[in-house]
């Protein structure tokens, strides 16, 4: 930095800690670029960088009342810059954690219940199969096709019925196999 | 792109903010204090009325400037010395309170008086030369004993405030001399 810059920003500090309230105009004009540029070589978006530098340009003011004058107000002001563009640095890499993190979970949800989805569809078309190749006596006796009977199941329907799964069970294996 | 003018005038606000905080902060220093000379039963209202003005007065001067933090530093330390001289008087002598303006209360109040202007003037010593601000100084001294005094009555308000002025003329006589 400019020698003549750097000391006529610290007088602007220096007058402001001392409750000169006209060194405020020379100092936004002086600190304001230097800022400015300091956060975009921190934070490498003009953008955000200008938000920082404001904020830094605020916290400063809201301090200087409070600047130990025995130490280098410049030092003093860039501490703070310096905090500020860290902080920064650190939401904005939380931020994008966070985000990264909630699109993998996305995904991954994403994924399963497509994956559930389409070996709910096989198991379902196997069973169409396996259901057409049955006798209707069979689909009856099992319930899969025509009215539900009423009443209690007498033992003979019941034999029926399991003899019917039997048949189902055995059609099934000579089709896909015993696994 | 970002409006200077704009900028300045929202900094300045913050500055005023900021300057008004760190004003009010005296607030932690005088809260005890003012505490302590509430907990006296006698001349309650007049202590009050002075914690009052010393407040506002400090709070004042602490936010206009730097120089105003300093007065208010060094009266405060002052003051405390016939402060609690006057607490501890009001306690051994009631009568004090009652007393004329020729007593030995007065003679005392002006020996505490002189070694608050004693302190105001070690205080400015050990600071850069800023102008008239030991009257600054002074004044918040002599609104800080008034808490303990006040209740001693006007003669021993009176012989603080000599006593401060006389005891700051001497020790600045002492350091001048060769």
């Amino acid at each position: 930095m400019d020698p003549n810059l750097r000391k006529a920003i610290q007088s602007a500090i220096l007058r402001l800690a001392d409750g000169d309230r006209s060194a405020m105009t020379p100092l936004v004009e002086l600190l304001w670029p230097v800022l400015l540029s300091y956060a975009e070589r921190g934070l490498r978006d003009p953008q955000a960088a200008e938000d920082v530098a404001q904020e830094v340009l605020f916290r400063i003011s809201s301090r200087i009342s409070e600047l130990d004058t025995t130490r280098d107000p410049l030092s003093w002001a860039f501490g703070i810059a310096t905090f500020e563009i860290m902080s920064q640095r650190k939401r904005l890499q939380r931020r994008r954690e966070r985000l990264v993190g909630e699109n993998m979970l996305d995904s991954d949800t994403a994924a399963s219940s497509v994956e559930d989805a389409l070996i709910e569809a096989e198991i379902h078309a196997a069973f169409a199969e396996a259901l057409d190749q049955t006798s209707p006596d069979d689909a009856e006796h099992l319930g899969l096709r025509g009215a539900a009977r009423g009443g209690p199941a007498t033992p003979a329907m019941r034999k029926r019925r399991q003899r019917a799964l039997d048949r189902l069970r055995n059609l099934w294996r000579s089709i896909y196999g015993q696994s | 792109m970002v409006n200077l003018e704009t900028l300045t005038a929202r900094s300045l606000r913050h500055y005023e903010l900021g300057r008004l905080r760190m004003a009010v902060r005296v607030a932690i220093v005088l809260g005890p204090i003012v505490a302590i000379c509430l907990l006296e039963p006698v001349g309650r209202e007049a202590c009050a009325c002075c914690a009052g003005l010393l407040f506002v007065a400090s709070v004042w001067l602490r936010f206009r400037s730097r120089g105003g933090v300093e007065s208010v530093t060094t009266g405060l330390l002052a003051g405390l010395i016939p402060l609690a001289a006057a607490l501890v008087l009001t306690r051994l002598d009631p009568g004090c309170a009652v007393a004329g303006p020729i007593s030995y209360c007065t003679g005392f109040s002006l020996l505490i008086g002189g070694a608050a202007g004693a302190v105001v003037m070690l205080c400015e010593r050990g600071r850069a030369p800023l102008s008239n601000h030991w009257l600054l100084a002074v004044a918040v001294a002599l609104l800080t004993a008034s808490l303990g005094c006040i209740r001693l009555g006007m003669a021993s308000m009176a012989g603080v405030a000599l006593g401060i002025l006389v005891g700051r003329a001497s020790m600045r006589g002492a350091s001048v001399a060769p």
